[in-house]
């Protein structure tokens, strides 16, 4: 039981280590849906653009409150 | 033309593979090293049996689902994944975090093993721990493999890319005995993370019915431009870092 929990938190800790960083990485996944992303000009930078912004946004709020 | 998809995936799936199988073997070590070289074997083994298994019955039934709906959920997998490992080794990098140790890991491993080592016979015990050591981190290495083999349909070229890391890492281990310190760990965690970023960004915007520019070369500027985002985010955590310590004193 021990090793399965071991196994099944590995597994989540696979994607997720700050619900919010992931939350937020989806959700941006998800305006690019909803907002029909690839029908504007530059939509490839635009979602690189979005998802540096947050990366970049949590490594300063991390290395900030540390 | 060079195929981009089937070099990318093979170094991709190689160095993923590579940096887990050097903390699976740590972990391998310090079983062989205190409860005998049977019980670390025998679970590694078992283990690495599981992870094949599961891999031949999802590798090829995944690789059929190939509609958008599907590759956009690859693809956020592959940018949880890749930007948890970029973000923790940007902070590494930066000093926040400290820095991964396999001699250390290899030390608390031993002391954990001494503490509950029992006398003779089979360890049952060493044998789930080193089965549970290789599995978890070769869940890692399925999750690479599958991803990447299947975004890019090149599932036996990311087989391929993981076995060798698997082969090259094994023959490190009977040679030196000891853990893979002298490896640089943490650069390849650093790369590995840019390298997966760009894969799940790509595959995303695949899904996503985003036209890359330079079609699948964009898959190269995806990796410059993560690289220099990278590098953008050690010095901010390092400028953060020094702002606290100045603060603080």
């Amino acid at each position: 039981m021990k090793m399965l929990r071991a196994i099944w938190d590995e597994l989540i800790g696979l994607f997720v280590d700050d619900w919010r960083f992931a939350l937020l990485l989806v959700a941006w996944v998800g305006v690019g849906k909803l907002m029909a992303l690839h029908a504007t000009g530059a939509a490839g930078p635009v979602f690189f653009a979005g998802l540096a912004t947050i990366l970049l946004a949590f490594v300063y709020v991390r290395a900030a409150v540390r | 033309m060079p195929d981009l998809h089937l070099w990318s995936t093979v170094i991709a799936s190689f160095l993923g593979s590579f940096v887990e199988f050097v903390e699976a073997l740590t972990i391998v070590l310090a079983v062989g090293v205190v409860s005998g070289w049977r019980a670390a074997l025998g679970g590694a083994a078992a283990a690495a049996g599981v992870l094949a298994l599961l891999i031949a019955i999802f590798g090829h039934r995944l690789a059929e689902w190939n509609v958008p709906a599907f590759k956009i959920v690859l693809g956020t997998l592959l940018l949880l994944f890749g930007l948890r490992w970029l973000r923790k080794a940007v902070l590494r990098a930066g000093g926040v975090l400290k820095l991964h140790d396999e001699a250390a890991a290899f030390e608390e491993e031993t002391k954990e093993l001494r503490a509950r080592a029992h006398g003779e016979g089979f360890d049952t015990g060493a044998f789930l721990t080193a089965f549970n050591g290789v599995f978890i981190e070769g869940v890692e290495v399925v999750f690479i493999v599958l991803a990447l083999g299947i975004g890019a349909a090149k599932l036996s070229q990311a087989v391929v890319g993981a076995s060798s890391a698997a082969g090259l890492v094994i023959l490190l281990g009977v040679v030196a005995r000891k853990p893979l310190t002298a490896i640089p760990e943490n650069l390849l965690k650093f790369a590995v993370g840019i390298l997966i970023a760009s894969f799940g960004t790509f595959f995303t915007g695949e899904g996503l019915e985003i036209r890359w520019p330079g079609g699948d070369f964009a898959l190269l500027g995806l990796t410059l431009a993560y690289t220099a985002c990278a590098v953008v985010g050690v010095r901010i955590a390092r400028l953060a870092r020094a702002r606290q310590e100045v603060t603080a004193s």
